[in-house]
């Protein structure tokens, strides 16, 4: 009886043991770029989402996390979020991979019916939504939304473009196309270049010919150093505005020195603005910044917003995959440090151009532009 | 648009145009001596850049980066041809181009992986500064360009003509049988040959990395640049192959600012397309037709 007893015991704290872990457990399956051209931007968003767990995490939970490289390849990001997936265990996934391959996780999204966080610009992946799918980032067009309302404001009218000729840099000119006469802008040049093209200047001589008042250029990388090279060298004093992605550690060291890019305009998420954001933004990057130890880049302002809308989701729903996704799609103006987060049945985007803001680069920091 | 553009849009497209010339004439040299079109050619320029702009992000002075940089152009096309080429001397022409292709693949692989993703750069000889030519800009590291490709073309003109060696590979181009039974040494020939244009692709890539930055995947535009080239000249004549190489350079450039910048490659590769169809002889390179044995 006394031997049974204690057999009796050890089981019901086994079990209690068991069950207290069952429940603290929060399994979030990650399919990342942890090689491959997205490499450097996932391991910041992973940075920043690391820092809302030290920051704040899930009172009561132990977050597990499951991550698989896609090494930045389309193919190999669908495969690695079926694995994912297909683990009963895991309660929500994040995507942090470019657009291309949110966009070839989406067409599977709702197979597994798992709530899914993404990265990525375009706007295809949060409208038309796919019901488990949820962007976070705002899309392309709002950006060259905030690019239209800041041309119309600094009384632009004419406006010059050069663009990249995949699909990003497609949707930037269609939306600004489709924004430009609303805002009394006028489209004088609209130059393409290949992603690895090495030479812009017959695009650069046509833009000069088209005497804009502002110039857009969409690139990022390698075509990013090179197009500012040229409008420097051929010697370009209209306002040059950039996509936030041109602005990196290899950027810099390419022109020679942060200074050098003083003056370059960039529509930006608030977050990057820091302090100068105001309101819940600059106390939600002052947390960031302490949970970090140093000033963040954009994408880890991303990969904490990312916590801050899994935060809300886990408190506002069971815990199930069903009421996570519910949670996620009821969210209404959620603070986060780059903006307030919103979705709809309507529409999983999350952010929008109340957003961005036009960001200025003096010494390296975004400031906002004049 | 008046005389400037023009200049603007040639003079640049001229810069273009020197590196695809030097890669052009690597494929054409090649493909003399051993009868296969190495499409690693394009990766020696790319290696070239990274390394010369790695050794310079190390504080090695500019001239050794230069020298090394050529130098390991120069050692990779040599191991090139004896470690992939030279055991499969016999196989059928179209394994031993699929192995130049796997070169390629590698020699890019293993440059992501040695030097990163990211852009390198290197400042030019004599500064950053630019130019002005009737009212166009351009950046005096082009003068650098256009003089080591003039130079570099000078020296490998004059071996072809004037020295033993150089009229041995001449005599390859017309008949490699019969330069063999003529007692010219086609293995060490070939291995020669390899080098110099390893070593030529490797300097157009230093020249150039101070203009357009030097990148893993930048090989394959110079290499399909520099092929079309060398099939304007034939595969056998290096004097058409390097203006071939100039002419789609300037091309390029006035096809994007004359017309569009969207229609620029629809334009060069359409020019080679109109090219190989009123010839008449799709991929025949110099006496021999690309056959399966």
């Amino acid at each position: 009886m006394k031997r049974l007893i204690v057999w009796l015991s050890a089981a019901i704290v086994a079990i209690a043991f068991t069950g207290a872990s069952a429940q603290q457990e929060f399994k979030i399956g990650v399919v990342a770029s942890l090689s491959g051209g997205f490499a450097a931007a996932a391991k910041d968003t992973m940075d920043g989402y690391k820092a809302w767990e030290k920051a704040r995490g899930l009172p009561g939970r132990k977050i597990v996390m499951e991550v698989l490289d896609d090494e930045t390849n389309p193919v190999s990001a669908s495969n690695a979020f079926r694995r994912v997936a297909s683990d009963p265990g895991v309660q929500l996934i994040y995507l942090f991979i470019p657009s291309n391959s949110v966009m070839a996780v989406k067409s599977l999204a709702s197979e597994f019916k798992v709530p899914i966080v993404a990265g990525g610009a375009a706007d295809a992946i949060g409208v038309p939504p796919d019901p488990w799918l949820f962007k976070v980032a705002p899309a392309v067009r709002d950006f060259m939304t905030v690019l239209s309302q800041y041309s119309q404001k600094k009384g632009y009218q004419r406006i010059a473009t050069i663009n990249s000729t995949d699909a990003f840099g497609q949707a930037e000119i269609t939306n600004l196309r489709a924004l430009a006469p609303k805002h009394g802008l006028q489209i004088v040049a609209s130059e393409t270049f290949g992603v690895e093209d090495t030479s812009f200047n017959a695009q650069l001589t046509r833009i000069r010919a088209a005497k804009p008042d502002i110039i857009y250029n969409g690139a990022s990388g390698r075509a990013a150093i090179l197009t500012f090279r040229a409008f420097k060298q051929m010697g370009f004093k209209e306002p040059l505005v950039v996509t936030q992605a041109a602005v990196s550690k290899a950027f810099y060291d390419a022109i020679g020195s942060v200074d050098a890019a003083d003056g370059l305009m960039t529509p930006i998420q608030l977050g990057s603005l820091g302090p100068a954001a105001g309101g819940d933004m600059a106390k939600l990057y002052g947390e960031l910044e302490k949970a970090l130890g140093r000033p963040p880049v954009y994408f880890n302002t991303f990969g904490y917003d990312v916590g801050l809308i899994t935060e809300a989701a886990v408190k506002n729903s069971n815990g199930s995959r069903q009421g996570i996704r519910d949670a996620l799609e009821a969210l209404k103006d959620l603070p986060g440090v780059n903006g307030p987060v919103t979705y709809s049945k309507e529409d999983h985007t999350g952010q929008n151009f109340r957003s961005i803001g036009m960001g200025k680069l003096q010494k390296g920091r975004h400031v906002p532009a004049d | 648009m008046d005389f400037s553009v023009f200049v603007q849009l040639l003079l640049p497209g001229l810069t273009t145009g020197c590196v695809y010339a030097l890669v052009a004439l690597g494929f054409v040299l090649c493909a003399n001596v051993s009868e296969v079109v190495n499409f690693a050619q394009g990766e020696y320029v790319m290696l070239g850049g990274v390394v010369a702009a790695w050794l310079f992000a190390h504080q090695v002075p500019l001239v050794v980066c230069i020298l090394l940089a050529t130098a390991a152009g120069a050692l990779l096309g040599a191991l090139q041809e004896r470690l992939t080429l030279a055991p499969v001397r016999s196989s059928p022409y179209f394994i031993q181009i699929t192995i130049t292709l796997g070169v390629a693949v590698v020699l890019r692989g293993v440059a992501l992986i040695a030097f990163g993703k990211d852009p390198l750069s290197m400042p030019g000889f004599t500064g950053d500064g630019v130019f002005e030519v009737a009212g166009a800009v351009v950046p005096v590291q082009s003068l650098w360009v256009w003089g080591s490709t003039a130079l570099l073309l000078a020296v490998i003109f004059w071996f072809l003509k004037f020295t033993d060696p150089g009229r041995a590979v001449r005599a390859c181009s017309i008949n490699l049988q019969a330069a063999r039974l003529m007692g010219v040494d086609t293995g060490k020939l070939t291995l020669a040959v390899f080098a110099v244009a390893g070593g030529a692709g490797a300097l157009a890539g230093v020249v150039i990395t101070p203009i357009v930055l030097a990148n893993w995947d930048a090989g394959i535009a110079y290499g399909l640049k520099g092929f079309i080239g060398a099939i304007l000249g034939n595969f056998r004549s290096p004097g058409i192959a390097v203006l071939g190489g100039l002419g789609i350079g300037i091309l390029e450039s006035f096809a994007a600012g004359y017309l569009s910048s969207g229609y620029k490659d629809a334009i060069v590769y359409g020019v080679l397309l109109a090219y190989l169809l009123v010839r008449g002889g799709v991929f025949v390179f110099g006496r021999l037709s690309l056959q399966l044995k």
